[in-house]
């Protein structure tokens, strides 16, 4: 080993990189402590900092040096990366504000390290909700819908898990990791073992509401009520996923000694709310009180049990994972509801009419109005329809003529960078689909018995002697040939542009389409893109994305930043008009992939529910009749018992938590084209 | 012209019963089937006992089984037969289907969809009321005794655009369909078949029945039950049972990082 590269460097060496580094800077004495404090450090350290001095030295002069007379402190509480991250923050300090407020808070370590120290271990949703959706979807069976929860509590509504965006209790952020599986799991225990409901025939829900509700506004005693309900629902848990509750057992360390007395009871494999209440209302009786308990969640019963009448109300099936659209607890709070806030106003016309301008301009929940008038310059003044489509009307059990008035209209152009963005946050899964997809394309075909080729054929060959030696006429087709696989394959992708979309789904929608674009672009498969939406039958919407004719370029990677969520989900009549153009292709598969977040829903109720749910189908039908194979996605955030029904003929997936889509598209792609 | 000979290849019997547990009627059904002389279609996930029914129906009808996995480069001469040069002759050789139609046997061919299209269709007179096999290559018809019978198998979950199966092949056959066995009865075959105690084999089938809970939502199938299987095999041969079920269960299923640590997390739950 060469001692040289290792060896400290002197004084007057470092003198020579201070002053490369700080040409003519005025501060000598400044540079000569920042000299003085480097010289003890050894070579990689200085190293370190000498590379950050040159860094900083392009923003400030005066920063850059400060920085390396703070290195040799910082140097002894911060490893390397923790380095890097301090002087960066300084830096992007000095460009947020200013030079002295940089050096306030490079001086400020204490602060910084608390901080710091603080990130290593938080873990927060987006790190976790990948892997503990798939977790819970396996343990319950069905895709749960799971948020972030605005107020930082852990708690459900019965219909949704909210979680907080980090965590932090935990010293680390493994564990916190486990917290949030842990939490989440309880949460789904909540619904599962009845803490809202007791079970039917006990006329349970009324005692239990009435119950809870006695609590609504006792912090104590929700308090107490959340980590009694652990205790139960942990024994609940052990049967079935005993290696679980060992892990929350290390999670949540021995229960407070307060709640010693209540452990056989609630640990009992039958016991029910009823047992937690009674004990409830013995230790608040006793003024017994305990700390809050990271894992056990929260549990609002006030905020739970409007949520709960309000359902049963709409459908009577209070359950995580109903199917059911038109409730929404929170519309002020959650702008993902179909068109929120809209109906009011909406109702007053007459439905299939079209809102005028002045009514969209009035509305008060639209955004974004100018730009959506603009694009939509067509419908507004009713112009002929670019095309017309029959609509199946399943309560006439016939089709209703030219019903569907279809507008083909241009998609605004969006952040030219949000592509290279999303490429960017998905290298790393893009290589990986590309490979696999290399795979595929790789599989050339050796085309036997032709007449000409790189190889003999062996087995013709033989035939062909045998065949003159019985006096038969040999074949001259004797040859092998590899050619290239030929997928002859048309594949449409018809993206849901309905306002429930708004927000991450759209997002999501967005990412998958540019992850499919990069790895389509290599198998050569003619592929097209079109959005769908619109208001009302005579004014049904689609967006041309991509074109079957057009190349992947700036100008599609443009559209794609600019999809955008717009009013509602009219399917039929995209899948018939899609579906169409589809045909037109001279390839021998066509595939028609639908990506959407919901069932098929429309201004006014006639699409609503089972006329929707019929079109839909029955679009999907003439589609496989006339040989186009269709394959729908479905973002859920409500469980999905509607979707055999609507999605008769066609094979289908529900991507439970939108988070999930981008990455499994490719996958599902790949699958369905292999 | 030379002088031609014939070789037709010997067929295994199933001397020793293949442990199978029925589910429902199918083994009535089949039964009736083989009477009848009718060919059938077996529809089911991978791993969930199709192969293993095949095997216990051969053995209890006392026939001779012939198993041919399909994949795209099968030929029609690869199923029929092709002649070959011995010496100074040509000799006929019989493919597995020609074979077991001259011996009355039971031709199970499994994954009948990965077959060339063309491929299939040589099936396609012994899967109706002609039961014959033409042998094109030298004229010849062969009748097929009633003991043969046509077994083809589909797996009609996750699969490709590309690959189906046509309507004029499968409206020829009569149709069983295959799933996975309730708790119960799959923990014993699990049990049984992987000799481990019962205890064991519940908790595998539990794991297996979450991982079903996300075919379609990140993993194309959830573990079959004989994945399970090897898991309970392998915790009989003194692994743990956690291990076991990550290289069984877990690694099997997935190669996504994050599929498979929530896999490990069910694993890690249930043991």
């Amino acid at each position: 080993m060469n001692s040289n590269a290792v060896r400290r460097l002197f004084t007057s060496e470092l003198e020579v990189r201070f002053e490369s580094a700080l040409p003519g800077h005025p501060d000598t004495e400044g540079m000569r402590r920042g000299v003085q404090g480097l010289e003890k450090l050894p070579r990689v350290q200085q190293d370190l900092v000498l590379h950050w001095l040159d860094a900083a030295a392009q923003s400030s002069f005066e920063l850059a040096l400060f920085m390396a007379q703070m290195a040799p402190a910082a140097l002894e509480r911060l490893d390397e990366d923790g380095f890097e991250i301090w002087v960066l923050n300084g830096l992007d300090m000095k460009d947020r504000e200013d030079v002295p407020t940089a050096k306030a808070f490079l001086r400020d370590l204490d602060d910084f390290l608390l901080r710091y120290r603080y990130s290593e271990s938080v873990a927060s949703f987006e790190d976790v909700i990948h892997r503990t959706s798939i977790f819970l979807q396996a343990i319950s069976g069905e895709a749960l819908d799971i948020r972030v929860d605005e107020r930082d509590r852990a708690w459900t509504d019965t219909k949704a898990l909210y979680l907080p965006y980090e965590l932090a209790a935990l010293p680390d952020a493994a564990s916190n990791r486990k917290l949030y599986k842990v939490m989440a799991t309880l949460l789904w225990a909540q619904t599962r073992y009845g803490t809202f409901y007791a079970d039917p025939g006990e006329d349970g829900e009324a005692v239990t509401q009435n119950a809870l509700l006695r609590y609504s506004h006792d912090e104590r005693a929700l308090r107490l009520l959340a980590a009694l309900e652990a205790v139960r629902l942990e024994a609940k848990l052990l049967c079935d996923l005993p290696g679980l509750v060992a892990e929350i057992a290390e999670l949540r360390g021995p229960w407070p000694a307060a709640l010693e007395a209540a452990l056989p009871r609630l640990s009992h494999p039958d016991a029910t709310l009823a047992d937690t209440l009674a004990v409830l209302d013995a230790f608040l009786a006793q003024g017994v009180d305990i700390p809050p308990m990271a894992h056990a969640a929260s549990i609002d019963p006030a905020q739970t049990m409007k949520n709960i009448r309000a359902e049963k109300r709409t459908d009577g099936k209070p359950r995580l994972g109903s199917a059911d659209e038109d409730f929404e607890p929170f519309p002020s709070e959650f702008d993902d509801g179909e068109a929120v806030g809209q109906g009011k106003e909406a109702e007053e016309l007459e439905p299939g009419d079209m809102p005028t301008s002045a009514t969209l301009g009035k509305n008060p929940v639209r955004r974004n109005d100018e730009a959506m008038l603009q694009a939509r310059h067509g419908p507004q003044l009713f112009p002929e329809p670019d095309y017309k489509y029959d609509e199946w009307d399943f309560k006439r059990g016939a089709y209703r003529e030219d019903w569907c008035h279809l507008y083909e209209v241009p998609v605004l152009p969006g952040d030219p960078g949000y592509v290279n963005q999303v490429k960017h946050k998905y290298r790393a899964y893009i290589w990986q689909i590309r490979r696999q997809l290399e795979m595929i394309k790789g599989e050339d075909k050796m085309l036997s018995r032709q007449v000409d080729g790189e190889e003999m054929d062996i087995d013709a060959v033989i035939e062909s002697v045998i065949d003159h030696r019985n006096g038969g006429e040999p074949s001259d087709r004797l040859f092998r040939r590899r050619v290239r696989n030929e997928r002859s394959l048309a594949v449409m992708f018809m993206v849901d542009m309905s306002g429930s979309t708004k927000g991450w789904v759209n997002n999501a929608e967005r990412e998958s389409l540019i992850l499919l674009c990069e790895a389509l672009e290599l198998l050569n498969d003619n592929y097209a893109i079109y959005g769908f939406s619109g208001w009302g039958h005579k004014r049904c919407e689609i967006y041309p994305i991509k074109r079957f004719d057009e190349q992947y370029d700036d100008s599609v990677r443009a559209k794609i930043a600019g999809i955008e969520g717009k009013d509602f989900t009219r399917m039929g009549v995209a899948v018939r008009h899609l579906s169409k153009l589809l045909e037109e292709q001279g390839a021998r598969h066509k595939l028609l992939v639908t990506i959407s977040d919901g069932y098929p829903d429309d201004f006014g109720d006639e699409y609503r529910n089972d006329y929707g749910i019929e079109d839909t189908r029955r679009a999907l039908q003439e589609a496989h009749e006339r040989g186009i194979r269709s394959f729908c996605v479905t973002i859920d955030r409500q469980g999905a018992d509607y979707l055999p029904r609507l999605y008769g003929p066609a094979r289908y997936e529900v991507v439970p938590n939108a988070y999930r889509l981008p990455m499994r598209m490719a996958e599902i792609y790949r699958h369905l084209t292999t | 012209m030379t002088k031609q000979s014939h070789i037709t290849p010997q067929l295994m019997r199933i001397d020793d019963e293949p442990f199978y547990q029925p589910v429902a009627d199918e083994i009535e059904m089949f039964e009736a089937a083989a009477k009848a002389g009718l060919p059938v279609l077996l529809k089911g996930p991978t791993g969930c006992g199709k192969t293993r029914f095949v095997e216990h129906m051969a053995w209890k009808l006392g026939r001779p089984l012939v198993t041919v996995s399909c994949h795209d480069d099968l030929t029609t001469a690869d199923l029929i037969g092709r002649y070959l040069i011995v010496g100074d002759e040509t000799v006929w050789v019989d493919g597995p289907l020609a074979a077991a139609v001259r011996a009355g046997a039971i031709c199970y061919l499994d994954e009948i969809v990965e077959a060339r299209k063309d491929t299939t269709v040589v099936i396609h007179p012994l899967a109706d009321a002609r039961r014959v096999l033409n042998i094109d290559k030298h004229g010849e018809q062969v009748e097929a005794p009633p003991e043969f019978m046509l077994v083809i198998s589909y797996n009609p979950g996750y699969q490709s655009v590309l690959k189906e199966i046509k309507p004029s092949t499968r409206q020829r056959f009569i149709a069983f369909d295959f799933d996975y066995p309730a708790l119960e009865v799959e923990a014993r075959i699990v049990a049984t078949e992987g000799k481990v105690p019962l205890e064991i084999a519940q908790k595998l089938v539990k794991l297996g029945q979450m991982t079903r809970n996300l075919k379609g939502a990140g993993i194309d199938e959830g573990a079959s039950t004989r994945l399970l299987v090897h898991a309970a095999q392998l915790i009989a041969a003194g692994v743990k049972p956690q291990a076991a079920c990550t290289a069984a269960v877990a690694r099997s299923l997935s190669d996504d990082p994050d599929m498979t640590a929530s896999l490990q997390d069910l694993v890690n739950a249930v043991f």
